[in-house]
């Protein structure tokens, strides 16, 4: 199973981008997309936003679950208080499990955006964020 | 009409065909004329000949008309006998005139077989042949409809018969749908088969309709899809309510068969009947078949978990699941009940192996619910409006503030059904019809991203289709569908133009592969301009996120496309020019603060601090080469080819320079000034490789940006491509780029003078001269008549050092002015005006000056007209010179003379006794001089009128005497030493050591001045330098004449041999001690007389005087008097005496001793 993980910030824009594959049921954390879906992925959470940014004023909650669907892969949304949001493309349904992984991705960003050096909409370069958020997938996903 | 309208079962698909030769706007007009009665009343139409389909039966009823021009539902020919208002019925022929009728009618039948009713309309002559399916359109064309109705409702009870006596089978079974079915594992990936994006129970229990054995649910299942196949062509025939009827007949039936592709079907069919019936304003009758069909099974719409808490709106709410009760329904909600139990009976059939859901049917469906549920949300319920709005094609204005009837949310949903269908097998037009209509609701839903991503999906799937047909028409004008694509993909931001839009953050994957989306298909529809637009828009844009062999291919691309189709194509990168500077002309023209004047007597004044002021400005001279050095910006991993620069005002020769990749790089050109006046660079005009030629700014760096940190609400439909070559065109940078200019002034032509000889290194002695001639070309056709000479040599910067130094003295600061000033080069010719093209010498003397070892001359030259404004420009004429010492100033002294000599032997006595005077008036002057050149040396000194004469081997000194007399200037009060430049230095000396600098210049001074020497070896002469001199003290007391002078002598006349008194001891005589004042102020003090002796014993006992030695004087001596004080003495033994005497001035410190002493012989 693979997992496609984007966090956009307010004008659209990814601010970090990953792909991850699973470690559970005998994967090795490679990300299996096909090339036809890899260059999918970016446009099925792009239009998923449109969905999140409707969504989000439903619902109280920072985790708003799976918001849109495209071809059996579902997409899942946390919006951070700042609107930062953080979308993943799934396979399985598997509500607790992200919604944890999105609680932990969303510390990583509140670090990352104490950095005064950062400014909100920069794409997140760290390698230690990038390596946290695989962490985090390999803990969850 | 719309495709996905919600009431496209409830139409009769009517084909309309040209007859005969007619035109195409002719055909054009007719179609117009047909379609405007698209709305039939049953009413109006007159009886069939069989019961099932009599409009009389239901005269409220309508027929409704899809006219098309093109038939294109042959590949839908499988689904015809499921869904029947798919199939064409109604052929209609369009004819001016016919002359053969029976013919155009039998050729209709022959081509369109399977439609059911063949009619001609005759439009202008009305035909002799008369047949009940060709008509003259004699009245309107209304009449002419409802006659072809009463044809079509005739043809359909036949074709009604068709049905009755075969078994009707789901469309799965018949050929054409190839879908590979695998129904029980459901795969989700897109690559793989199936799609559904959940699962059911597979048995939908409750069926209140027990049915035993397969037998007979196989019967009920063949009588069931009968009715609802009468149902289907029941409400194409417009009559509602049967249509209501025979449906819920049907789903009894079918509900006992377990058919859930036709009850699926059927529940649309039902729907369609009850909007339709709406339409009409009738009640509707829903028996309680329906309510078992709703009440079957669990809700299928749940399965995807909503995040919605307040549902209020969605119907869904009111609903309880498992007490379904009708009536409590509005309408708007039964038929979203409706629809969603179609929706899932559809994807019941799914696992079907036989008799499944087709995809096209699957998703135009959900698309007919989708639309409805749009146009019900818009227009604020189901009511006149909206229903008018999709049967009658009329306008909807579209309410923001009316509450939507449906969840929006809900309606994503179901649109996401759509999308897990796989579409890969389908056929391109029916693709395109589901892609486009999705977009269109997702537009209308306001979900723009999702539409962009239908619409993208649209494209992807059509470039395989225009591949396989090439040359496609170019009719088609896509530029607002790509505008709308691109903007919210954010590739609008006018990075090129605006500094906000170049930092704004972006998802560059998207960007890119819309943009290469986009280009494709311009390309694949032969627009070839808008694919050069849009690659170029892509390197402009986007070419930090293209790697170097993209932006290769885009270039080449570019090039290629523009060649062949012969289209101008501009640069990508609008920054390109960086920078453009003059490069510092070898000899700029200056300009001159003011006016020069006419060359002064002497030309050749240097003053180093007296320098010509200069306007900083940049001169260039029309006609004149001139360099400029340009910066151009590579910022592509592609090298480019400068061809061509052009500036305004500037002639360029021709240069080609290639820039590397991803560098800046500097250029020179080369170019003349073409008109005199100031000239602004702010811009330049430049070909670059195999674009055409283009304006660009000079972009001198980035402005500082701000990214917003919230989202622009985007403004769609701007018109990007051409916006962007707008942009392109006129450089319009400045919203992204500080922008520069330079400013230069162009003056005109001016002289230009060359040194045409040079002068050959010299070997100068120190002091020597040499003189020399150069030669000087006016080169051009202007003469110059301003010539200034200035003399520059090696010593004048140390000296300029050494004067700016603070704690040197005044007697240093002059010397250093005064070599300063020495010149080391004279100028002998006198040139005032050099003729065009005159070639004229120069004469320069050329001295040899100590420490110089570069001495160059710098003729500042220019034409003066009467405008005023003058310009000058420099030629250096440098002079090679080497300076050796000559002679060396080795030391000097003075000594006093007391007594005379009266040698006549010795020249210094000669002069001395010559001269006369007082003995003491006189000096001896000793200086030695070294000869530090490697030849013997002569030299001459002269002061005054003396004049001596040596000569000395190479390193040796000799000392010269030279008898002075002794100089009487006045001391006391003397002038401050001169300098150019005053000063204020050393202010903290002693009053007494000021005294002494004062002194020691001024004597020396008047020692210079009649001091003069010369030196030769062989021919060269040259001047002895004699400022080395310092005077001591010492020295200076001994030159001076005193202003109070005190001279002691013996009264009377005695006896003397050379200094010597001759007097006996205890012979009486009078000491006259005179004090002569000279000075302005009247003097008093206290006079000493010193009487010694140089014998052994106290002088008291060898003297005696009369008086004390120690006296105040009792009066003052008044400025020019002399005051003489007498004193008798005796002398007790003989010996030699010396009497001296001191006058001890009252009120400051001076003290005045006698010059010569009195000196006395007693025998």
């Amino acid at each position: 199973m693979s997992y496609y993980l984007a966090l956009i910030g307010t004008t659209d824009n990814p601010i970090y981008e990953a792909e991850m594959g699973t470690y559970r049921q005998g994967g090795d954390g490679v990300p299996k997309f096909s090339a036809e879906m890899k260059e999918l992925n970016p446009f099925i959470v792009h239009a998923a936003i449109d969905i999140v940014e409707d969504v989000q004023w439903r619902s109280n909650s920072l985790y708003l679950k799976a918001v849109d669907e495209f071809y059996g892969y579902y997409i899942s949304a946390f919006v951070t208080p700042g609107n930062i949001k953080f979308l993943l493309l799934h396979e399985t349904k598997n509500d607790e499990s992200i919604r944890q992984f999105f609680n932990d991705v969303n510390d990583l960003y509140v670090k990352t955006v104490l950095n005064p050096f950062y400014n909100v909409n920069d794409p997140i370069t760290s390698a230690v964020f990038d390596l946290k958020v695989k962490q985090l997938g390999k803990k969850y996903l | 009409m719309d495709t996905v309208s919600f009431v496209s079962p409830a139409r009769v698909r009517t084909l309309l065909v040209p007859i005969g030769s007619l035109e195409r706007e002719q055909f054009q007009r007719y179609v117009r004329d047909i379609e405007v009665s698209s709305e039939v009343r049953l009413v109006d139409v007159t009886r069939t000949r069989t019961r099932t389909f009599n409009p009389q039966g239901f005269p409220d009823g309508r027929v409704l008309y899809d006219f098309t021009t093109s038939l294109d539902s042959q590949e839908t020919l499988f689904l015809q006998d499921f869904e029947p208002y798919r199939k064409t019925f109604v052929v209609i022929g369009l004819a001016s005139s016919l002359e053969e009728p029976q013919e155009a009618l039998e050729s209709l039948k022959r081509l369109y077989k399977s439609s059911v009713v063949h009619c001609i309309v005759v439009f202008d002559k009305k035909p002799e042949f008369e047949h009940e399916s060709v008509i003259f359109n004699a009245t309107n064309t209304e009449t002419v409809i409802c006659d072809i109705t009463r044809l079509f409702l005739d043809g359909l009870t036949g074709y009604l018969v068709s049905f009755q006596h075969i078994t009707l089978r789901s469309p799965g079974t018949l050929g054409g749908n190839e879908r590979a079915k695998t129904p029980v594992v459901k795969s989700k990936r897109i690559s793989s088969g199936s799609s559904i994006g959940f699962s059911l129970s597979s048995d939908p229990a409750n069926s209140k309709i027990s049915i035993k054995s397969s037998n007979e649910r196989r019967q009920a299942r063949i009588k069931g899809r009968q009715q609802k196949i009468l149902g289907n062509l029941l409400l194409i025939a417009g009559k509602y309510s049967d249509a209501l009827k025979e449906f819920q007949e049907a789903l009894i039936l079918l509900k006992s068969g377990y058919d859930y592709l036709w009850i699926a079907s059927t529940l649309e069919g039902i729907a369609v009947s009850i909007v339709m019936l709406c339409y009409l304003d009738l009640p509707y009758q829903l028996g309680p078949a329906l309510n078992s069909a709703l009440h079957s099974s669990a809700q299928p719409l749940h399965t995807l978990s909503s995040p919605s808490s307040t549902p209020n709106s969605s119907p869904r709410s009111s609903m309880a699941i498992g007490s379904l009760d009708l009536e409590r329904f509005t309408t708007t909600e039964l038929i979203y009940q409706i629809l969603c139990k179609m929706i899932y009976y559809f994807e019941s059939s799914q696992s079907d192996p036989e008799d499944y859901v087709p995809d096209l049917v699957y998703c135009e469906s959900i698309l007919r619910f989708l639309k409805l549920m749009t146009v019900v949300n818009f227009a604020g319920g189901l009511n006149t409006l909206c229903l008018h709005h999709m049967i009658k094609g009329r306008p909807l204005s579209i309410h923001s503030d009316i509450p939507y009837t449906y969840d929006k949310m809900d309606m994503v949903r179901i649109s996401n059904k759509v999308m897990s269908v796989q579409f890969k097998s389908m056929d391109i037009l029916s693709q395109t019809r589901i892609f486009g209509s999705l977009s269109a609701l997702y537009g209308d839903m306001g979900l723009p991203r999702k539409r962009n991503f239908m619409l993208r999906t649209l494209f992807v799937c059509l470039i395989p289709q225009l591949k396989a047909q090439p040359g496609s028409s170019t009719d088609y004008d896509l530029t607002d569908i790509f505008n709308v694509l691109m903007s919210v993909y954010g590739v609008d931001r006018q990075s090129e133009a605006n500094i906000e839009s170049a930092h704004a953050p972006r998802w560059i994957q998207i960007v890119k592969s819309t943009l290469k989306l986009c280009s494709a298909i311009s390309a694949e529809l032969s627009d070839v301009e808008s694919v050069i637009k849009f690659k170029s828009l892509m390197l402009t844009r986007f070419a930090d996120s293209l790697t170097d062999n993209e932006q290769a291919k885009l270039l080449a691309d570019i090039e290629r496309l523009s060649k062949e189709h012969d289209i101008q194509v501009y640069y990508p990168d609008p920054f390109v020019l960086r920078s453009i500077n003059l490069v510092k002309l070898s000899n700029p023209p200056m300009k001159q603060k003011t006016a020069v004047k006419e060359n002064s007597t002497d030309p050749v004044l240097y003053n180093p601090y007296l320098q010509t002021a200069i306007i900083d400005k940049s001169y260039v001279v029309q006609g004149e080469f001139t360099e400029f050095l340009v910066e151009i910006q590579n910022p592509f991993a592609f090298a480019i080819s400068i061809n061509e620069i052009k500036i305004p005002g500037l002639e360029i020769f021709k240069n080609h320079f290639t820039i590397q990749p991803k560098t800046i790089g500097k250029i020179n050109v080369l170019t003349k000034p073409l008109t005199p006046g100031k000239l602004v660079i702010d811009s330049a005009e430049i070909r670059i490789s195999e674009f055409s030629i283009q304006r660009f700014k000079i972009c001198k760096a980035e402005k500082a940006a701000n990214p917003p940190k919230l989202k622009h609400q985007e403004t769609t439909n701007k018109d990007i491509l051409n916006t962007f070559y707008k942009n392109m065109v006129s450089n319009n940078v400045d919203g992204r780029a500080e922008t520069s200019q330079i400013e230069l002034h162009v003056i005109t032509a001016q002289p230009n003078l060359q040194l045409t000889s040079h002068i050959e290194p010299l070997m100068l002695l120190e002091g020597g001269k040499q003189i020399v001639e150069v030669k000087l070309k006016n080169h051009s056709d202007i003469s110059v008549n301003i010539l200034k000479f200035s003399i520059w040599d090696s010593t004048i910067n140390p000296l300029s050092k050494l004067l700016e130094s603070r704690d040197k003295l005044a007697t240093d600061l002059y010397e250093y002015e005064y070599f300063l000033y020495k010149r080391s080069v004279n100028i002998i010719s006198k040139i005032d005006e050099i003729q065009p093209n005159e070639e004229v010498p120069l004469l320069l003397e050329v001295v040899g000056k100590r420490g110089a070892v570069k001495v160059k001359l710098a003729l500042e030259y220019g034409h003066s007209d009467d405008s005023g404004l003058q310009f000058t420009r420099c030629l250096d004429i440098p002079v090679p010179i080497t300076v050796q010492q000559s002679t060396d100033l080795a030391d000097c002294d003075v000594i006093p003379l007391s007594e005379s000599i009266g040698s006549s032997e010795v020249p210094i006595w000669q002069y001395v006794n010559e001269k006369g005077g007082a003995v003491s008036d006189y000096v001896l002057f000793f200086v030695d001089i070294r000869n530090v050149s490697n030849k013997p040396i002569n030299i001459d000194v002269q002061y005054k009128d003396y004049k001596v004469s040596d000569n000395i081997v190479p390193m040796d000194t000799k000392r010269l005497t030279i008898p002075m007399k002794r100089i009487d200037i006045d001391y006391e009060n003397l002038k401050p030493i001169p300098l150019k430049h005053s000063r204020f230095t050393r202010s903290r000396i002693s009053k007494n050591e000021e005294q002494f600098q004062k002194e020691s210049f001024w004597y020396r001074e008047e020692l210079l001045r009649d001091l003069k020497g010369t030196w030769s070896i062989g021919e060269i002469t040259g001047d002895i330098e004699f400022r080395g001199i310092r005077l001591t003290q010492k020295m200076l007391t001994v030159m001076r004449v005193e202003k109070v002078n005190v001279s002691i002598d013996i009264e009377g006349e005695v006896a003397r041999t050379g200094r010597f008194r001759h007097l006996t001891p205890g012979e009486f005589f009078t000491v006259n001690v005179t004090i002569e004042n000279k000075t302005e102020r009247a003097l008093k003090g206290t006079l000493r007389n010193i009487p010694t002796t140089s014998t052994y014993g106290s002088i008291e006992k060898k003297i005696l005087y009369n008086g004390i030695l120690q006296m105040p004087l009792d009066e003052d001596i008044a400025p020019g008097t002399s005051v003489t004080h007498s004193m008798g003495a005796v002398l007790l033994e003989s010996g030699e005496y010396e009497w001296g005497a001191v006058f001890d001035e009252l009120g400051n410190e001076l003290q005045h001793v006698s010059r010569i002493p009195l000196y006395i012989k007693a025998t």
